[in-house]
């Protein structure tokens, strides 16, 4: 087992999908998109098999081959090894990516209808671009990883994303740019300073630890990696590619955008900034923190007046990743068992809520949330899903969100108590923001249905419209109009054994024979006029549940044991926090 | 017991599992025959945990797994049982259990049939496990897991929009707690370096009085949240709009009760904090005044129920405040019944008359439901706190023990301000009773043809009329009764703290420690203040009653009788015969002389809380977005790409969209780095 290079065909299996997508017949159309789903769920298995297998104890060694390790000298002349590696953080980080790259593909296979053949291509590239980046223990190996995931990115969002795509794209990969060519400063400055300390040239992260860089020094390179990560988490006020590359971006890309990319901002602050420089790290730390508090109260703000679904979710995520930067930055282990629960269960649940947007998307072709009303009656297993994700999302205990952001408060505490109060304080608005929407989504009425009589919280209009209808609404006990009834239809559902009369004030009037001709008459009416596609929304597909309920088991299995996440990535989290004694 | 605690919280679970899963496709109309049972299973074990606890004395508690170990932050899953526990474990079994069955009538025919018995047990494992956990964060969890189910009962007929509303307050305005409770618990942990009860109460004599006052005042803030007491009780009322049967288990019963529960089960750092004790004092006091005074001129019968709701919460609370800790869980007990009953009782009235919830439009319904209104009126007089209804004991002893309590002169105020709330209690009451049973009828009745509910629903009314007329005797004599020897052991902690040499080590060593010697006054410093200290932390359990003489307690209980008799006959005199819902409006409005509006609009809490808090955060959120967002940073990003705007043009047309075209310019791009990298920085080429 140990002389199967697994990081590396983990790594090129989707390369190499990619290839033969490129090389093989244009003729069959099926090919591609199956190709790629093979290439992803074996890389897949792979690092399933690699977590599975880790040591979490063992330190990374920097001149041997152990397992999960593999070293090759390119020239040591230069420096330059492909050198790869894994440890907990990163191992959980890579089946991360591996899993929801692969939700992505089974997610693509009937909703991506142009350029089937390049979009395939693109996402195998990201994959191995990401992976890569997850393994790479050298900083050249790793600025081309880093690199070459940007780039289909751009062009996921770019030629397969909505109306203001170019825009978006452009704007990504320019952010993005800007922060790597800082990063590529950093890299190159170190790689001169332990040099010029130790006449050794190398880009081997393990061995550029044990340099020892002036303070001054440390400030400025840090602040040039930190940039470029900052970018990727993102920080405030660094974030606003985001929100534009969400809402353009196809849901599949958008998935890997919010679950996976985001995370190398926070995986690279944790392999690069804090082991290299932790001078400078002290110094920043708590410039930092006061950054990650200002975007997680923010990020929630301003999520609660958006009216866009993806970009609701979008500063939702500038909110969650706060959590990240800050759990990091505080430096003990609470705050960096949180910052990876964080990590994780960001992947998991926003992931999931933009699959959820993408449900909607396929049927009704547009994001707004004022668009749609009562989804809970006609889909009633999406609003389920919807709403384990929206309580994941906010934290509620028991499911993945609550452990990572309650560490990091409970960090934050450690670290100032009246931190955590504003960072906790976000409890509130998250659920605000989320509630708020899904009340508009998934509660209410359909479109084309008619009113509750018995709301309490009725407008004018309403009452118009139901005494309009006829008021045919006895609504026999309790009988309102549930999932299985379906279809939007304001059936008067009879409260099974009782005999009920109307009371409300508009149905009392009505006569039990008026009210059948009425319905019969206006409800078709109202269907055509609000919403053509009302009738026609089936609830999630079995391809949609595929991709949904992997991430529901994980997010309610890891929100209730999380201990093996804590035991995996603790060994490593502790060798940081030695330097920081 | 010890190896089978876990199975009281599992049934209900596995009940909620099976239904969520199996109740759309297979289950459908026979969900009850999923949920009652097991609710009924857990209601058996806990009258075996409760036999257990009253023979031995001994808690029983049983570890399950270790859910957080994050260095050395450790969260198990324990679950533990005390006297306490004991009582919650068969307030929430049993009046769960009548509930279920109530449901069974009340939700026949509704379409989410299957989903009201998913999330009812489901609400009850939370419950059940709220009162099992053994440390601060695992209660938390099952904290949130009783609002999660609140939401989703109360929004429970989403079509709604106020009901989708109201639960969404509901959860919100509980999040403000929350953001209390948590802090507390961070602040726990930063202080005792654990977060088990038993650890954390042993050591707490150690802790400087200060913060344990900051602890405790974190907690209550959560309390406040859960047991909707003022500033935070806005979401109650509004809560009305899930199921009848809802707000009689959750919303009256079990659930508000969490924060009394929580208070009573700090009892050890709330006694070691006077200032804290103060404040949940008077936020309990005022929360029973203002509460009475609204109650008293709702129409809605489950808004006035819940007001009376909030109110009673007010009472326990504020015997907290004084040290009756065993008067509030007395009173918890024997509320939970009769309260549940009132709620019960309601729904059927609302079933009876077709969905009708305006007490103006009811009037002379004990001819057509007379189960319902002997029930009722049990209730009533229970929640009136008549001799001998189970309200009166639980009442009575509250309100005395307030008058004798060592927290002077807040305790008399208390005391006096409950005898006034009790005066309305009586008033909003009957006004309801006599309202809805007695009197003319003022609906149509062409239309309206009010009849009694099926067996499924007045069976629960009468089972829960039973306890509400005897459970009181549980405290009798008052002070001494079955109960109070039940609870001692509970509320002793505080004593037996201070002989705790084996204070872990750890605490011994904080820095903090050094800011105050252990206990000053309140706390017991050694074997010759046992006896002093003892009274003052045993309030009305251990040996208060020496100095409470059988003249004061024969005197308070005349006085409250007194005043709850005088508010119900008050009530009969005004509302006995009222004849159109007009004349009821009037008939408030001179009760209740220039207030009317005020009390009419609920004091305007929620209007203030839109105008402070709503619109000024939407506001700076909108601006945010807009200004800040958009406008500042956004600005300065796309100034700085229209200045290299160029750039931008060309990368437009590098999209063609070919990739092989892209993967061109990858190469070539690495190639020029490289390029760049060996030319500029490296020695190799020159």
């Amino acid at each position: 087992m140990t002389n199967f290079p697994i990081l590396s065909a983990m790594t090129y299996l989707p390369l190499l999908g990619a290839l033969l997508i490129f090389f093989l017949p244009r003729a069959s159309p099926a090919l591609p998109r199956t190709t790629a789903l093979v290439a992803a769920a074996g890389s897949f298995v792979l690092s399933v098999v690699m977590l599975l297998g880790l040591d979490p104890n063992a330190p990374f060694q920097a001149d041997q081959a152990v397992p999960w390790q593999e070293k090759v000298e390119w020239s040591s002349g230069l420096g330059v090894s492909y050198f790869m590696g894994v440890d907990g953080i990163a191992a959980l980080l890579i089946v991360l990516t591996t899993l929801l790259t692969l939700i992505a593909m089974v997610w693509s296979w009937d909703t991506v209808k142009t350029r089937q053949r390049e979009y395939y291509i693109a996402v195998l590239l990201l994959e191995t671009g990401m992976l890569g980046v997850f393994m790479a223990l050298d900083l050249f190996v790793f600025y081309i990883f880093w690199e070459l995931m940007l780039i289909p990115m751009a062009l996921l969002i770019g030629i397969w994303g909505s109306s203001n795509r170019v825009y978006a794209a452009v704007k990504f990969f320019l952010y993005t740019l800007f922060g790597s060519l800082l990063m590529l400063v950093g890299i190159v400055a170190t790689y001169q300073a332990y040099y010029e300390q130790t006449g050794i040239r190398t880009l081997n992260v393990l061995e550029l630890a044990n340099g020892a860089y002036p303070v001054t020094f440390q400030f400025w390179v840090f602040a040039a990696f930190f940039v470029a990560f900052a970018v990727k988490v993102p920080l405030f006020p660094f974030h606003t590619w985001l929100p534009d590359a969400h809402v353009e971006a196809p849901t599949a890309a958008s998935v890997i955008l919010a679950a996976v990319m985001l995370k190398m901002g926070g995986y690279g602050l944790l392999r690069f900034n804090l082991p290299l420089y932790p001078d400078g790290t002290r110094a920043w730390a708590p410039w930092i923190i006061g950054l990650s508090v200002i975007a997680i109260l923010y990020g929630a703000f301003v999520a609660l007046v958006q009216p866009d679904m993806k970009k609701l979710i979008a500063y939702s995520s500038v909110s969650h990743m706060g959590f990240v930067t800050l759990g990091i930055f505080v430096l003990n282990l609470q705050g960096l068992d949180g910052a990876m629960m964080v990590m994780l269960a960001h992947g998991f649940n926003t992931g999931a809520l933009f699959l959820l947007v993408g449900v909607i998307y396929e049927r009704a072709h547009t994001r707004r949330i004022d668009a749609f009303g009562g989804l809970a009656t006609k889909m009633p297993a999406y609003a389920a899903y919807f709403a384990l994700f929206m309580f994941a999302s906010i934290g509620l205990p028991g499911l993945s969100g609550f452990v990572g952001e309650f560490l990091v408060a409970l960090a934050t505490w450690q670290y100032n108590p009246l931190l955590a109060f504003f960072v906790f304080a976000v409890v509130i608005f998250a659920a605000w923001y989320m509630m708020w929407m899904f009340q508009r989504v998934v509660f209410g009425r359909a479109k084309g249905e008619l009113p509750d009589p018995h709301d309490n919280a009725l407008n004018d209009a309403e009452r118009a419209e139901l005494a309009a209808a006829g008021g045919s609404h006895g609504h026999g006990g309790h009988g309102h109009a549930e999932p299985a009834f379906g279809h939007a239809m304001p059936l008067p559902v009879s409260g099974g054994s009782h005999d009920h009369v109307p009371t409300t004030p508009t149905a009392a009037t009505a006569e039990a024979t008026g009210h059948n001709v009425g319905r019969e008459e206006t409800v078709p009416d109202l269907h055509g006029e609000h919403d053509p596609h009302a009738s026609v929304w089936p609830d999630l597909t079995k391809k949609e549940a595929l991709t949904l309920f992997p991430l529901a088991v994980l997010t309610i299995v890891t929100g209730i044991f999380p201990g093996p996440i804590f035991a995996i990535v603790e060994p490593a989290f502790e060798r940081i926090l030695a330097l920081y004694r | 017991m010890e190896r089978w605690l876990f199975l009281i919280p599992l049934l209900p679970l596995l009940a909620f599992a099976v239904n969520i899963l199996l109740g759309r496709g297979v289950i459908r109309a026979n969900a009850h025959w999923v949920a009652a049972p097991a609710v009924f299973g857990s209601f058996l074990l806990a009258l075996l945990v409760l036999r257990q606890l009253y023979e031995t004395g001994e808690p029983i508690s049983q570890h399950l797994f270790t859910w957080i170990p994050a260095g050395d932050f450790v969260v198990d899953v324990n679950l533990y049982a005390d006297q306490l526990t004991a009582i919650m474990l068969v307030v929430v079994s049993s009046v769960g259990f009548l509930v279920h069955v109530y449901s069974v009538g009340y939700m026949h025919g509704d379409g989410g049939y299957y989903r009201f018995f998913s999330y009812l047990p489901l609400f009850v494992f939370s419950m059940l496990m709220l009162v099992l956990a053994d440390n601060f964060l695992l209660l938390f969890v099952f904290w949130e897991g009783v609002g999660l189910c609140s939401y989703l009962l109360i929004g429970f007929w989403f079509k709604r929009r106020s009901a989708a509303d109201a639960a969404k307050k509901a959860f919100i305005v509980n999040r403000v707690g929350d953001l209390g409770f948590g802090l507390g618990i961070m602040w726990i942990f930063a202080v005792f370096g654990t977060i088990s009860f038993q650890e954390v109460f042993s050591a707490a004599p150690e802790v400087a009085v200060g913060t344990l006052t900051g602890i405790a005042l974190l907690l209550f803030l959560g309390a406040c949240g859960k047991s909707a007491q003022f500033p935070l009780h806005v979401w109650l009322p509004d809560a009305m709009e899930g199921p009848t049967p809802v707000s009689a288990l959750i919303h009256a019963a079990t659930m508000v009760t969490a924060g009394i529960y929580l208070v009573a089960r700090a009892q050890p750092i709330f006694e070691l904090a006077p200032t804290a004790l103060v404040v949940v004092t008077i936020v309990g006091a005022f929360t029973a005044f203002m509460a009475a005074t609204i109650g008293m001129v709702q129409n809605d019968i489950k808004r006035v129920v819940a007001y009376s709701t909030l109110s009673q919460l007010g009472y326990m609370a504020f015997a907290l405040g004084v040290g009756a800790w065993v008067g509030a869980i007395f009173h918890l007990l024997t509320h939970a019944f009769f309260k549940a009953l009132l709620f019960l009782g309601s729904g059927s009235v609302i079933h009876g008359m077709h969905e009708e919830q305006d007490i103006r439009r009811m009037g002379g319904l004990r001819k057509y439901m007379p189960v319902t209104a002997g029930t009722f009126l049990i209730a009533a007089l229970a929640n009136a706190g008549v001799v001998p209804f189970a309200g009166f004991w639980s009442k009575d002893e509250i309100i005395l023990s307030a008058w004798v309590s060592e927290h002077q002169p807040i305790g008399q105020i208390a005391s006096v301000v409950g005898l006034v709330a009790a005066f309305f209690t009586g008033l909003y009451m009957f006004r309801l009773v006599f309202l809805v049973f007695f009197g003319p009828e003022r609906f149509d009745n062409t239309q309206v043809h009010p009849h009694e509910s099926p067996a499924s629903m007045s069976l629960p009314l009468v089972l829960l009329a039973v306890p509400s007329l005897l459970i009181g005797f549980v405290g009798f004599p008052p002070e001494e009764g079955p109960i109070h020897s039940f609870l001692e052991p509970v509320f002793a902690h505080g004593e037996e703290a201070d002989h705790s040499e084996e204070a872990p080590a750890e605490i011994a060593s904080l820095v903090f420690l050094q800011e105050e010697p252990a206990g000053e006054e309140h706390e017991p410093t050694g074997e010759q203040d046992a006896e002093a200290g003892g009274t003052a932390v045993d309030e009305g359990s251990g040996e208060e009653e020496h100095h409470v003489s059988t003249a004061t307690k024969l005197t308070f209980a005349i006085i409250s009788s007194v005043v709850a008799l005088a508010g119900i006959a008050v009530a009969a005199v005004n509302y006995r015969n009222v004849r159109t819902a007009e004349e009821v409006v009037a008939i408030d409005q001179r009760l209740t002389r220039g207030s009317y509006g005020l009390l009419f609009n609920k004091w305007w809490w929620d209007e203030l809380y839109d105008r402070v808090f709503v619109r000024p955060f939407r506001g700076l959120s909108d601006w945010l977005w807009r200004v800040v967002d958009e406008g500042i940073i956004d600005a300065a990003v796309n100034g700085l790409a229209a200045g290299i705007g160029g750039v931008s043009q060309r990368l437009r047309h590098v999209q063609t969209g070919l990739v092989a075209n892209y993967a061109l310019a990858i190469a070539l791009g690495m190639v020029v780095m490289v390029g760049i990298y060996l030319g500029f920085f490296s020695d190799l080429l020159r």
